[in-house]
Formats: structure tokens, C-alpha cells, sequence
């Protein structure tokens, strides 16, 4: 056992900050998803759009994806599948959160 | 739809061919597409200095523009073979309908927060070379011809752009095909998360399916753990840890 690498290692603390930042990088990208040819944030924002959308009786409206192109959409559809990958990368978010929180 | 992955590798100082085809590995476990691996040109461009390594590395980096005519795919994911695949976020790149993406932001993994790279006197926007989508589209043709047309004249870019013409880089010339392409107006489409760098000066131990990472910050010994998420893993002493994994 090399007892400088082994004491250097125990030194390096951890970096509960930059993990956190990583953390919030790597859910950000879980986020994108493609459908109807645009490329959407899975989020409250697209969410609340698709259900304004449909409480207008606007089921296939056409909509600004993250590259600012229009896209007709079935709203219903994009919004099951933000809903869904919303909640499960929070989810999946969470987890891995308080796993980290109890890293030393 | 037929995807597919290339992948190129040239094997110098470091053994990339090995690292390809763990690349393609992770390309068919986490995308479900298949990969070709192809040999990129055997010039030497330019030499370079990594943090971790005392002598200079050698550096083939040219070909990379005939991704293109390479790929037997109608979307095809352009890759660098020291890119380390861990998740299947690059599926929502393959089913865009967007021609050509690549990473415009990045962000070391031991900085606060993504940037946009500029380069040269002028501060162009940088797009990295290291992940490309693409199509087949008459968009994409422009693309990888302008591309092709900067390797070739890449001093004269240099100099109008005024760049270090000593050190080629991907990323230069693919940042100026889009803009090109793009009627010298920036590029709107862009891969829509940061490409996560592995810096040099960063020290890497897989312990399967973590890898951790230690750096200094500060003069002070610094360290995090990551999983399931794609790096870009940069330095001699850290490629040659991922060879020898395989």
C-alpha cells in the first residue's frame, strides 16, 4: 500500500459543491427529448404550455421547440411524455442527491 | 431509421484504436446503434502539451471532414474516441430533425458553471468537434465540404481569424464551416446541454460504475463522484487508464 497516495486521498475532501453542479448538468440533459421532429425541455414550462394548449380545445397546436423552430404538435402527447420524463429524472434526481449528500 | 456511430482513431502516443472500440462498445450498450470505426489520416498535424505528461504528444487529428463520405448511415453520431459514453441522452440528438448539432457549451468537470469557448482575435464562438449529429441533407454537404476546404487553407484561416495556425484543431475549423454555412451568422441548433471535459490536470479512477475525480482547487485536494453521464476524458495519463481497462 503506497501510504502517500493513501493519506492524499484521505486529504482530498468531498466536493460537495461541484458534484451538486455536475449533478444538476447531467438531469438537465436527461431533460431533452425529441418528438414530432423538435427537440423539447422536459419541464413546468412545456407542461403548462401543453395543458393551456388544451384547455383551449388547441389539441395540435404548433409550438416553439428549444431551437426556436415551430413544430405542430399533438399536445396531449408531448405533454404525457414531459410529464413522465420530468418526474422520472427528478425522481432519479433526488436519489442520486442524497446519495451524494452522504459522501465524505 | 438507419443510425449509426463513427468513430475515428489513430493510433500515436496513445492507443486510440483501443479506445474506439470500447467507444463503439458503449455506443451499441447505451444507443443501440452500430459503429464503424475508421483510421484517421496518419499525419502528423501538431504536437501538444498535457498537464499530466513531460513530453510533448503527438497529435493526428485530420480527417475528421470525411465523416460524411465515411459514414454508411443516413444520421450518424460523430464521435472522438476518448468521448465516454455512460447515458443514452444522445438518442433525443438521433431523433431530431435537426441537420447538423454539435456542443457549443462546455464545462470542466471541476468548474461552476458551462461556457461558451471564443477563439482568435475576432472571439469566434466555438462549436466542438468531439460530438457531431448529422444527416444527409444538402445542409450537411456544405458542412463537411467547407470543413474539408478549412483543413486544407487552415492558415490562411488562421491568419484571418487570427488563431495559432501551429496547432490544428477540429473544433476551429468546424466552428468556421457553421459559421459559413450559416451566412456568417451564428448557428441556432446546438447540441442543448454542456459537453462535460475531464481536464488533464485531473486525476480519474473507475471504480465501475463510478468514476472519481480529483483535482486540485485552490492548492487544495479536491475530489467528486460521477456516474451514467458522458465525459469527455482529456490527458495521456487518463487515456492510458481507460486502454488499460480493456
Amino acid at each position: 500500500m503506497d501510504t502517500d497516495k493513501l493519506s492524499q486521498r484521505i486529504r482530498a475532501r468531498f466536493d460537495h459543491n461541484q458534484a451538486k453542479r455536475v449533478l444538476r448538468e447531467k438531469y438537465r440533459a436527461k431533460m431533452q427529448f425529441a418528438l414530432s421532429g423538435g427537440m423539447w425541455h422536459a419541464g413546468p414550462e412545456l407542461i403548462t404550455q401543453c395543458n393551456l394548449c388544451l384547455a383551449h380545445g388547441h389539441f395540435n397546436p404548433v409550438m416553439a421547440d428549444i431551437h426556436d423552430n415551430p413544430v405542430k404538435v399533438d399536445a396531449e402527447e408531448l405533454k404525457t411524455q414531459a410529464l413522465e420524463r420530468w418526474q422520472e429524472q427528478m425522481n432519479a434526481w433526488h436519489v442520486e442527491h442524497e446519495e451524494l449528500r452522504k459522501q465524505r | 431509421m438507419n443510425a449509426g456511430a463513427v468513430i475515428y482513431a489513430t493510433d500515436g502516443d496513445i492507443k486510440y484504436s483501443a479506445l474506439a472500440k470500447e467507444c463503439a462498445r458503449r455506443v451499441e450498450y447505451y444507443l443501440g446503434i452500430p459503429s464503424v470505426i475508421k483510421t484517421g489520416s496518419d499525419t502528423v498535424k501538431s504536437t501538444r502539451n498535457w498537464a499530466d505528461c513531460d513530453a510533448k504528444v503527438q497529435w493526428r487529428n485530420g480527417g475528421r471532414c470525411n465523416a460524411l463520405v465515411d459514414s454508411p448511415y443516413e444520421r450518424t453520431i460523430l464521435l472522438d474516441a476518448d468521448f465516454w459514453i455512460a447515458s443514452d441522452c444522445l438518442k433525443s440528438c438521433l431523433d431530431s430533425s435537426e441537420s447538423f448539432l454539435a456542443h457549443n457549451t462546455r464545462m470542466y468537470i471541476n468548474e461552476d458553471a458551462p461556457r461558451i469557448e471564443k477563439f482568435g482575435a475576432l472571439k469566434t464562438e466555438m462549436w466542438w468537434a468531439t460530438v457531431c449529429v448529422f444527416d444527409r441533407s444538402r445542409f450537411t454537404q456544405d458542412v463537411f465540404d467547407a470543413w474539408h476546404m478549412i483543413e486544407q487553407n487552415y492558415t490562411h484561416y488562421a491568419d484571418l481569424f487570427n488563431f495559432d495556425r501551429y496547432f490544428f484543431r477540429n473544433d476551429y475549423a468546424l466552428s468556421l464551416a457553421l459559421l459559413l454555412c450559416n451566412g456568417g451568422e451564428r448557428p441556432t441548433a446546438s447540441i442543448p446541454w454542456p459537453l462535460l471535459h475531464v481536464p488533464d490536470t485531473c486525476t480519474v479512477n473507475w471504480q465501475q460504475p463510478i468514476w472519481q475525480i480529483e483535482y486540485l482547487a485552490n492548492q487544495t485536494p479536491r475530489r467528486i463522484a460521477v456516474k451514467d453521464v458522458d465525459l469527455h476524458v482529456m490527458g495521456k495519463r487518463n487515456l492510458e487508464k481507460l486502454c488499460e481497462l480493456h
